[in-house]
């Protein structure tokens, strides 16, 4: 192609008539493939909207050129005012007397259906009606489907084979390798749709292995929207800890009010009955979310709900301990602490009685105050008041490994190459 | 006020300037690029018009298009979306344009008023059928009138009906695409062979050659007709929604064969369909004219249209007497509509008071075209070393009526040139109405064209009673008349056809019918200019002189070209289609050439090829 696109030019410097026969040539060629390309994009506009709009058209019973009303008495049509075309003389589309459309029922019939195939049409672009299942578990409640791959607002969602959102590992875990085991709910999983590479989880396991350590470490984040301490620990339970090194619990202070409920309690599509339609799927969050509000908690519910979630908190600690696991628990900021300022009381509170609680089972409570302070605005760390944007998982992936790096011996002992493998899980 | 009325991208592009609602200049674009029907913008009949009202730069207030152009984009769109997915080749040929020309109109306009050192303080667009409706009612003398307006399409309208009163004009019931007399009209004039939006001229000249065999027909399955002139197509028949074509198999099988081909020869069947939608477009005019006439309660009726331009069914409305008195705008085709939107804007949209003393109306004759000076013809007769000779009016006029009476043809090209299509003395060749040859010979001598093809008299107008039947004042040649049964004559029944399937039409056109017989069409009709001495004093008195050479006040008058060309312009034209054509006298105004004295004319190819068919 180069040698021709030589000559050519070698041969046009040497002749203006050459030059311009290959211009003309050039220019006809390229007139050519416009005409074609211009006429293949049309035909396609002919065919998906135009040929369309044909039958919609005359489903709506719509009949602009009066083809099918020759019965009529008279075949003349009122002009429009004379007032009008005054009006909008300066306009170069016409005014015209406004007609009925035909019978309005049917009208508004297809422009429903018509509304609802759109709306589906829309909210399959965005990835809805492909959702991520859950597995209905009576120890458990429910967790992700393994084997996922969703994308969702440009995110990618996907599980392992074990339904965590990290990437596949083995059961056990191999020679060498330092094991982090993450629980926690949807402040974990990414509920605000975030892409599998910006979860925190994830930028741990790239930051943790960025550096000179003697092993690969892995990060596990076994994690689910609506996960409380009762789902976690009937997954540890139920699952074991992979081996896991070190455990770290991910919660927010409102998880101490979550009982272990199934997927009736939220707007989840088990595994072997997903929505089939788009919109399916975006009614039945709606409708949850709607019953959520009328049917919320009460006050004396939570005050009695709470304690039975810190006391599991600290039963869940002793599990992870009991599977040989060292144990964190990383409790996760709504927007006021986050940027360093206070908790409301209720949260205040539950938070010096969850610290206490895990005290006496061995846990320091690891609370981000102030870790968002100067790493962005607002609108840039949190998606809502809980939940993290893109930015604000970074952010907390740094806190994380930070603490790790600080407090956890046995990530200190493994790094330093003094921990014996009869020491490990 | 200036306002330049434009008309263009469809047919027949043209401009007009209107100053305080003065009709100062109007002119088709066809006439200065020299193509036929020329539709693009008309910036050199603006560049003239502008010119010959001097209209400063900054002068200019307002451009008036005469079409709304997005209106007309979506009747597209529309009537694809009522076909799709057939109708792909009209939509891929039709939208690409679009896009690229039609939707920026005003921005064409614009630029090409830019170009001309112009910059209009606005563009405004006036909707198609109002455009015809104000070129019929503003400049007729009436001060109040009903409109009908008939054509192919606007944006939506094909008919409408209005009423006019003072300053104002509007349009009461319409007709919308694609329910079209002018369509239906142009689907006969492509299944005939003739080329649409330019042929419909020749079919009504073949109409008279056949009979109405086929009327019943298309009423019964064409088009249902109602009393009050309303009308209904049926579109199984017909190929302009989704074809290419105008009509379709269907239609060839109800008419019993396929279309003519282009140029092949023309058979009885040709002859029968040109006369019965001849027969059927008169009989919707008459019902819509018969239903304007009770809606408005109106005495006088405005027409414009191309429709309008059927002079024959003008002439049978002027003989039916539904109205009192019927005016025909002479430019009744799109060009007119820059004249119209032009007035609309003036009258209507500025809402200034309109005057007429009810005789005279503000066309000025029709002579809004460039007209030349006297230096203007000698220096390019001198510059051309072109002999000639310079005579005044009388000895002018004296020299062509001997001349005429000798059956000599003569080229006339004095004072300004016609706006709209018919050359009424201001372009024309003149011929002796009473020879027997002269219809065959301007036909295939001198204009080339179709033997078939009649030719219109101009009449004194205080002789035409003494020629016609009804029609004692047509000044724009818009209608039709029977010649007076006393100077008509038998005729032979008509002559079969040969073994082609075509009638030798030249021996039929050479019978003589009337002591007029180049201007008498075989079914007695003429088509009848009427010669006044106020609107066209130079004509008349070379009318008057032909009178005293032969008793006769009449002369054959076509226009001055040749088969698909343009009406001549410039004197260079003028000389250009005399050398080239069976001319023998050229009549730049005071500026008399004769053919025999004149240098050897040469061209370096054949200059038919110039002009495609019409």
């Amino acid at each position: 192609v180069w040698g021709s696109a030589c000559g050519v030019s070698a041969f046009s410097l040497g002749s203006p008539a050459a030059r311009r026969a290959i211009d003309g040539a050039l220019a006809r060629f390229g007139r050519a493939v416009g005409s074609v390309l211009g006429a293949v994009l049309l035909t396609l506009v002919y065919v998906i909207v135009v040929t369309p709009t044909r039958f919609v058209r005359r489903l709506t019973g719509a009949d602009d050129l009066h083809l099918r009303d020759a019965d009529r008495a008279s075949y003349w049509l009122p002009c429009d005012t004379d007032a009008r075309k005054v009006r909008y003389v300066g306009a170069m589309f016409a005014t015209e007397v406004r007609r009925s459309g035909g019978h309005p029922l049917r009208t508004a019939l297809i422009l429903a259906a018509s509304f609802v195939l759109l709306a589906e049409g829309i909210a399959r672009m965005f990835g809805f009606g492909h959702p991520v299942l859950y597995v209905a578990d009576p120890d458990v409640g429910y967790y992700p489907e393994p084997d996922v791959h969703v994308v969702r607002y440009g995110g990618l969602v996907a599980t392992n084979r074990f339904g965590m959102r990290s990437p596949d590992v083995t059961p056990s875990k191999p020679p060498g390798v330092f094991r982090i085991l993450m629980l926690g709910d949807s402040t974990l999983w990414g509920g605000s749709y975030i892409d599998q590479e910006d979860l925190y989880s994830s930028q741990l396991l790239a930051r943790m292995n960025s550096e000179g350590l003697p092993g690969k470490v892995e990060v596990l984040a076994m994690s689910a929207n609506g996960w409380g301490p009762f789902h976690e620990r009937g997954f540890v339970k139920k699952f074991g800890v992979f081996g896991a090194d070190l455990a770290l619990i991910q919660m927010p202070i409102d998880d101490i009010n979550r009982p272990l409920y199934g997927l009736m309690s939220v707007p989840f599509f088990a595994t072997g009955a997903p929505p089939r339609f788009a919109l399916e799927e975006e009614m039945n969050t709606l409708i949850w979310s709607y019953r959520s509000r009328h049917a919320g908690l009460d006050e004396r519910w939570e005050l009695r709900q709470s304690q039975y979630g810190i006391h599991e908190y600290g039963r869940l600690a002793d599990d992870l301990h009991g599977a040989g696991c060292e144990v964190m628990l990383f409790l996760h900021p709504t927007q006021s602490p986050g940027f360093g300022g206070d908790e409301g009381h209720r949260e205040a509170t539950w938070t010096h009685q969850l610290e206490d609680t895990l005290a006496e089972h061995g846990v320091k409570v690891q609370l981000a105050r102030g870790v968002f302070a100067g790493k962005g605005t607002v609108k840039e760390i949190y998606y809502d008041n809980m939940h993290l944007n893109p930015t604000g998982h970074h952010v907390y992936a740094e806190f994380i490994e930070g603490r790790i790096k600080a407090d956890s011996t046995r990530f200190q002992r493994w790094a330093s190459g003094q921990l014996a493998e009869k020491d490990r899980p | 006020v200036n306002i330049l009325g434009i008309s263009a991208l469809y047919h027949d592009s043209g401009a007009c300037l209107v100053r305080d609602g003065d009709l100062v200049a109007a002119a088709q674009e066809e006439r200065f690029t020299r193509k036929k029907h020329d539709a693009g913008i008309p910036t050199n009949a603006a560049a003239y018009c502008l010119h010959e009202g001097k209209v400063g730069k900054n002068d200019l207030d307002l451009v008036m298009f005469y079409d709304k152009p997005i209106t007309k984009f979506t009747r597209l769109l529309t009537s694809y979306s009522e076909v799709a997915p057939s109708g792909l080749s009209p939509f891929l040929k039709a939208v690409p344009v679009w896009l690229k020309d039609k939707a920026w109109v005003a921005y064409q306009i614009e630029s090409a008023l830019q170009g001309l050192g112009y910059r209009p303080r606005a563009v405004e667009f006036a909707e198609h059928h109002i455009s015809h409706a104000a070129s019929a009612f503003f400049p007729s003398p009436f001060k109040e009138a009903a409109i009908i307006t008939v054509d192919g399409v606007g944006e939506w309208t094909t008919t409408s009906v209005g009423v006019g009163e003072g300053s104002s004009v509007k349009l009461l019931l319409e007709h919308r695409f694609p329910h079209s007399l002018g369509l239906l009209y142009s689907a006969f004039t492509y299944f005939t062979g003739f080329k649409v939006n330019s042929g419909e001229y020749k079919l009504m000249g073949l109409a008279p050659y056949g009979e109405p065999v086929y009327a019943d027909r298309i009423k019964d399955k064409l088009v249902s007709i109602r009393e009050d002139g309303s009308f209904h197509l049926d579109m199984s028949y017909f190929g302009y929604l989704n074809d290419l074509k105008m009509t379709n198999d269907r239609f060839a099988e109800l008419f019993d064969g396929p279309a003519r081909k282009p140029e092949s020869p023309i058979g009885k069947r040709e002859m029968n369909l040109a006369r019965s939608i001849q027969v059927v477009t008169e009989e919707i005019m008459q019902k819509i004219a018969r239903f304007a006439r009770a809606i408005t309660g109106k005495k006088n009726l405005c027409l414009a249209g191309g429709v309008a331009l059927n002079c024959v069914s003008n002439g049978k409305l002027v003989r039916s007497r539904l109205f009192d008195d019927i005016w025909v705008q002479p430019a009744a085709g799109d060009a007119g509509g820059a004249l119209g939107a032009a007035l609309y804007a003036w009258y209507r949209v500025l809402g200034k008071p309109r005057k007429t003393d009810e005789r005279h109306d503000a066309m000025k004759g029709g002579f809004l075209g460039p007209g030349f000076s006297r230096e203007q013809v000698k220096k390019f007769l001198d510059m051309n070393e072109l002999p000639y000779e310079e005579l005044e009016d009388g000895p002018r006029n004296e020299l062509l009526a001997k001349a005429l009476s000798e059956e000599k043809v003569v080229g006339l090209l004095q004072g300004r040139m016609e706006f709209g299509p018919r050359a009424l003395g201001g372009r024309s060749i003149i011929a002796d109405a009473r020879s027997v040859k002269m219809q065959s010979y301007l036909n295939l001598a001198t204009k080339f064209r179709e033997s078939f093809r009649p030719f219109a008299p101009i009449v004194l107008k205080e002789d035409a009673p003494e020629y016609f039947e009804v029609v004692h004042e047509s000044p724009y040649m818009l209608m039709v008349d029977q010649v007076r049964k006393e100077r008509c004559k038998p005729q032979p029944e008509a002559p079969e056809a040969g073994k082609d399937g075509g009638i030798d039409l030249k021996e039929w056109v050479n019978t003589p019918r009337s002591d007029v017989p180049a201007i008498t069409h075989v079914d007695y009709s003429a088509r009848i200019q009427t010669v006044d001495e106020e609107r066209n004093p130079r004509l008349h008195a070379l009318l008057r002189a032909f009178k005293a050479v032969t008793g006769y006040g009449i002369l054959v008058n076509t226009s001055f070209n040749v088969r698909s060309e343009p009406i001549v312009c410039t004197p260079e034209d003028a000389y250009r289609c005399f050398m080239r054509t069976g001319i023998d006298i050229l009549v730049l105004d005071n500026f008399v050439l004769h053919k025999q004295k004149q240098p050897e004319w040469t061209e370096s190819s054949n200059w038919k090829d110039e002009f495609g068919l019409d």
